[in-house]
């Protein structure tokens, strides 16, 4: 019995390895059509910080001689940090709407990320200072500790020190109405 | 007018196509001789007509035509004329144009040439060959047409993008899409096989003239492209596991694998089903390339506005083909006849371990290339598949092909004889090694991988002198393979030398001087000069090796202001034993104020052989159609 | 910069790698140490440019790629291990960061499949073989 099964499918093997590739490519272009259809390609959201502890960022601080912002003298309260630059242009769009978080008053602590500190001055002067107070990242490295990929970046940290939220681009009125106010007023 | 003109061309270029596709194969179907004769015309006629349209769309680049849309977007008035020409297919939608220029002279060239191929196939193939140029002139007309024109006309256009004006880049994509095209007339004349009956087994051999054609312009075309990523981009790599180049190393390395085991087929009729499998498959790997390129899913962190239309036009075009031949393969492949039975060491064996190590490499190019963006469609999750990973696969499936491809070509058909072939060898063994030592002592034991890959190499070219050696009388019939694997032995020797590059990353300020290792630079002076089209500064620098002077070296860095982009223009001096790399960056301020210039100096061992063996490979296939070319037209 | 300007992508030839901005504003210096130099090379070699299209941070000509190799010499000359360095990398920037995929989950299949590859190819020539031995 099995004998006879195994010259039959010995005698069937050429006709059925031939749908192979058929089999294999048909697949490839199923997934192909689904990768077409999810939109483009990979969608890369760097987020992996959040519910994360903060990291530890000491930097001087702009317009203090000396002085200098530690994340960690923040602890026990909830406040937001925002990386800009006076160069870049989508963080001049969404300066109105910091502004408008300072006047509900929001902490917000502002990382001039690789500027120097005349170029930061003069842009806050005319823009408005919506920052409780503002660290100067001219090297970019505690952009990469933040995990950011360009300017402007928001995050959320709430009193534990733990980050709660982080959106990379300019903030939008749809952004904060829908996704950062309910998360600060979610934190105690 | 000139353009409207190009444009109806290609309109009718769509409709010869479509008498093309059809006509042909009824004439073959019912038997009628003058059908299947009007392929040949429609063939003909198509290409003519595509000719047209691209010369009509060369004429308003050259013209500075700011009414077309293709023009403004990617001409300048102020533009060298060399980039104006290579403008035409620097767009997606001219180099589609481009794509299908070539795709129809294929088309004539199957009408034209070796006259003796049997009337049926070449009717089928090129009806084959017709529909895959309905699809791709449908997919210019309706998602991608060059000819649009705008609305008031503009004076000045947008300009090329810098990196895209340099002669490297301008030509090459010509022989790469010469290379990616090429199969389809592989794919045609496979597919016309199948769809004959009682094809006959030496039916195989009409492929080869076609398949080598397109395998040496893709190796032309793909060593081009790596050849402008060392020069232009300014770091000294010259091969960076891209996506983009993956896609077209994919058929590369399907091609490659089909000409040796098309060669197996002509001369011992063994692997038919095999070898027109891998006709089909060199293509749909072409067509995937083209897919991934053009459907934007490869754009990922920064998505760049790409019609989704297009992606599915492709996809369709690539599922239809493909999916047609492979159902064709399914249906009629167990039908083709058996092999011969050889033994497993052998020529045949030899061809088949060469298969399945290429096979199997080109396998996992393609998965890795897919696989983050099948993962991220399927799961949503995040991984990138990149250089290191290549290296630690791909690269170690293909050495065994190396190391084999110097006994594989000794090796008698049917039944061959191992101990004889290492008796003749014991000579090459023995230089190899030595020489292989001796690189050792030169490089040191930076690379494993490198060290292994460079005797690889010395071994495949003092292999192919031996077997050169002992055939000297009677050379010019193995010339072909000569040539292929001595070309690539030299590939692999720079291929390795990169390995054993030493960077330096440095700030200089002029008049200053550096000693890097042996070699001592010195930054001469820095000038402001002025191009066509860009404004560059220029550093002057003197390079000293062991105290004797070498060379003045003048790398640029370019700005291109109405792209508002620029470029580094790297300078490059060469013994062909190794080259001085030097590139200057931008500017930068030190600590105390002090303005200096970043500067990058690589001294690359060996690293101009990749290049001058894909030459030689390339020519090595050249040789091969001319010779199956010419041999054949002797009685 | 990054999200501002927004890279052009050619779709047309071979190569999409199109620099940022023309090198860097901070001095980028090699470390004295030609071993540890050699070590911050390797590194970032493993390492994506997290804002281009799939370059090394070693080929890369944006600023944060820039920024990143520095990073890197600071860190090793600060004692930390190479593995650390992609740690505290991927912690930031998750798996996409790294060239070579781990060995995980989600990527068995793609570390195993050459392998099987090989393995049924070779199966398969073994049993043709042997059924032709007996049949011929």
């Amino acid at each position: 019995m099995n004998k006879r099964l195994g010259a039959y499918l010995m005698k069937k093997a050429p006709h059925m390895l031939a749908f192979v590739p058929l089999i294999v490519f048909g697949l490839m272009i199923l997934a192909l059509a689904l990768v077409l259809e999810q939109g483009s390609g990979e969608k890369v959201k760097f987020t992996q910080l959040v519910d994360k502890p903060a990291p530890t960022t000491v930097l001087p601080i702009l317009g203090k001689n000396q002085k200098y912002i530690s994340t960690q003298d923040w602890k026990e309260k909830k406040y937001i940090v925002n990386f800009f630059a006076s160069w870049c242009v989508p963080c001049r769009e969404e300066h109105e709407f910091l502004l408008r978080l300072m006047e509900n008053n929001i902490a917000v602590i502002g990382i001039a990320y690789k500027d120097n500190s005349k170029a930061v001055r003069g842009f806050l002067r005319v823009a408005g200072n919506p920052f409780r107070v503002v660290g100067e990242d001219t090297t970019g490295h505690a952009g990469i500790d933040w995990g950011i990929t360009g300017v402007p970046e928001t995050y959320i940290v709430d009193k534990a020190g733990i980050i709660r939220y982080h959106h990379s681009g300019p903030l939008t009125d749809d952004i904060i109405e829908r996704e950062l106010l309910p998360t600060w007023r979610d934190l105690k | 007018m000139i353009i409207e003109l190009g444009h109806f061309a290609v309109i009718l270029a769509l409709i010869t196509s479509l008498l093309q596709a059809s006509l042909p194969l009824i004439g073959a179907r019912k038997n009628i001789l003058s059908l299947m004769m009007a392929g040949r015309a429609a063939a003909f006629t198509s290409f003519f007509l595509v000719v047209f349209g691209f010369f009509a769309l060369m004429f308003s680049h050259v013209t500075d035509d700011f009414s077309v849309m293709n023009v403004v977007m990617y001409s300048h008035t102020q533009k060298p004329l060399l980039y104006k020409i290579s403008g035409v297919w620097a767009s997606h939608e001219g180099s589609m144009l481009l794509w299908v220029l070539i795709l129809t002279g294929f088309g004539a060239s199957l009408a034209k040439f070796v006259p003796e191929m049997p009337i049926i196939l070449r009717a089928q193939a090129l009806a084959v060959q017709g529909m895959i140029g309905f699809g791709f002139l449908g997919f210019i007309l309706f998602t991608s047409n060059p000819f649009a024109r705008v609305w008031p006309p503009l004076a000045e256009g947008h300009d090329l993008n810098p990196l895209l004006q340099d002669p490297g880049l301008a030509f090459h994509p010509p022989f790469l899409y010469i290379g990616y095209v090429g199969f389809s007339s592989v794919f045609a004349l496979a597919a016309g096989l199948l769809l004959t009956r009682d094809a006959d087994a030496s039916w195989v051999k009409w492929l080869r003239p076609w398949a080598l054609a397109a395998w040496s312009s893709l190796t032309f075309g793909i060593a081009m492209g790596s050849w402008w990523a060392y020069y232009e981009l300014g770091w000294g790599g010259w091969w960076f596991w891209d996506p983009v180049e993956n896609a077209a190393l994919m058929p590369w390395l399907a091609g490659t694998a089909l000409v040796h085991s098309l060669a197996a087929t002509h001369q011992r009729l063994v692997f038919m089903r095999w070898t027109i499998l891998l006709a089909v498959v060199a293509f749909s790997l072409s067509l995937l390339g083209t897919f991934l390129v053009r459907s934007g899913i490869l754009t990922s962190v920064h998505t760049f506005a790409v019609d989704p239309a297009r992606g599915v036009f492709v996809l369709a075009l690539l599922a239809l083909a493909v999916g047609g031949a492979l159902t064709l393969y399914a249906w009629r492949a167990p039908a083709l006849p058996e092999s011969p039975i050889f033994a497993p060491i052998s020529r045949e064996g030899g061809i088949l371990l060469n298969n399945l190590f290429l096979c199997t490499a080109c396998a996992t190019l393609v998965f890795g290339t897919l696989y983050p963006l099948l993962l991220n469609a399927f799961d949503g999750e995040i991984v990138s598949v990149g250089a290191p990973y290549f290296i630690a696969t791909v690269i170690p499936l293909l050495m065994p092909v190396a190391a084999l491809m110097v006994i594989g070509p000794l090796l008698q058909w049917h039944q061959g004889d191992l101990h004889q072939i290492f008796a003749r060898l014991k000579y090459a063994i023995g230089i190899s090694f030595l020489l292989a030592l001796g690189a050792i002592y030169f490089v040191g034991f930076k690379s494993i991988l490198g060290l292994v890959a460079l005797a690889l190499g010395i071994w495949v070219v003092i292999g192919t002198l031996v077997n050169f050696y002992d055939n000297r009388n009677n050379y010019i019939t193995i010339l072909p393979r000569l040539l292929a694997h001595g070309g690539l032995g030299v590939a692999i020797i720079g291929m390795a030398g990169s390995a054993f590059s030493v960077n330096y990353t440095l700030t200089m300020k002029p008049h200053q001087v550096n000693e890097l290792g042996s070699y001592r630079i010195e930054l001469a002076a820095l000038d402001e000069i002025k191009g066509p089209n860009y404004q560059a500064e220029r550093g002057m620098f003197h390079v000293w090796h062991n105290n004797e002077f070498i060379a003045t070296m003048t790398p640029e860095q370019r700005f291109y202001p109405v792209q508002g982009s620029g470029v580094t223009d790297v300078a490059i001096e060469t013994n062909l034993l190794r080259d001085v790399y030097l590139a200057l960056g931008g500017e930068q301020e030190e600590a105390d104020g002090t303005k200096v210039r970043s500067v990058r100096f690589n001294i690359n061992p060996l690293v101009p052989w990749i290049w001058i063996g894909a030459a030689i490979m390339a020519m090595g296939g050249v040789c091969s159609v001319w010779l199956s070319l010419t041999r054949r037209a002797k009685p | 910069m990054i999200k501002s300007a927004g890279l052009i992508f050619i779709l047309m030839g071979l190569f999409l790698l199109i620099p940022l901005s023309v090198w860097a504003m901070s001095a980028e210096n090699a470390l004295p140490d030609p071993a540890q130099e050699e070590r911050a090379e390797k590194v970032g070699s493993e390492l994506r440019c997290v804002v281009c299209q799939s370059e090394s941070i070693n080929d890369s000509q944006a600023e944060m790629a820039h920024d990143m190799r520095i990073l890197i010499r600071e860190k090793i000359k600060g004692g930390w291990t190479d593995d650390q360095i992609l740690g505290y990398l991927r912690d930031r920037y998750g798996d996409f960061i790294l060239l070579r995929p781990p060995f995980q989950t989600n990527t068995y299949v793609l570390w195993l499949l050459p392998f099987g590859f090989l393995m049924l190819a070779a199966g398969l020539l073994c049993l043709l073989f042997r059924r032709r031995a007996r049949g011929g």
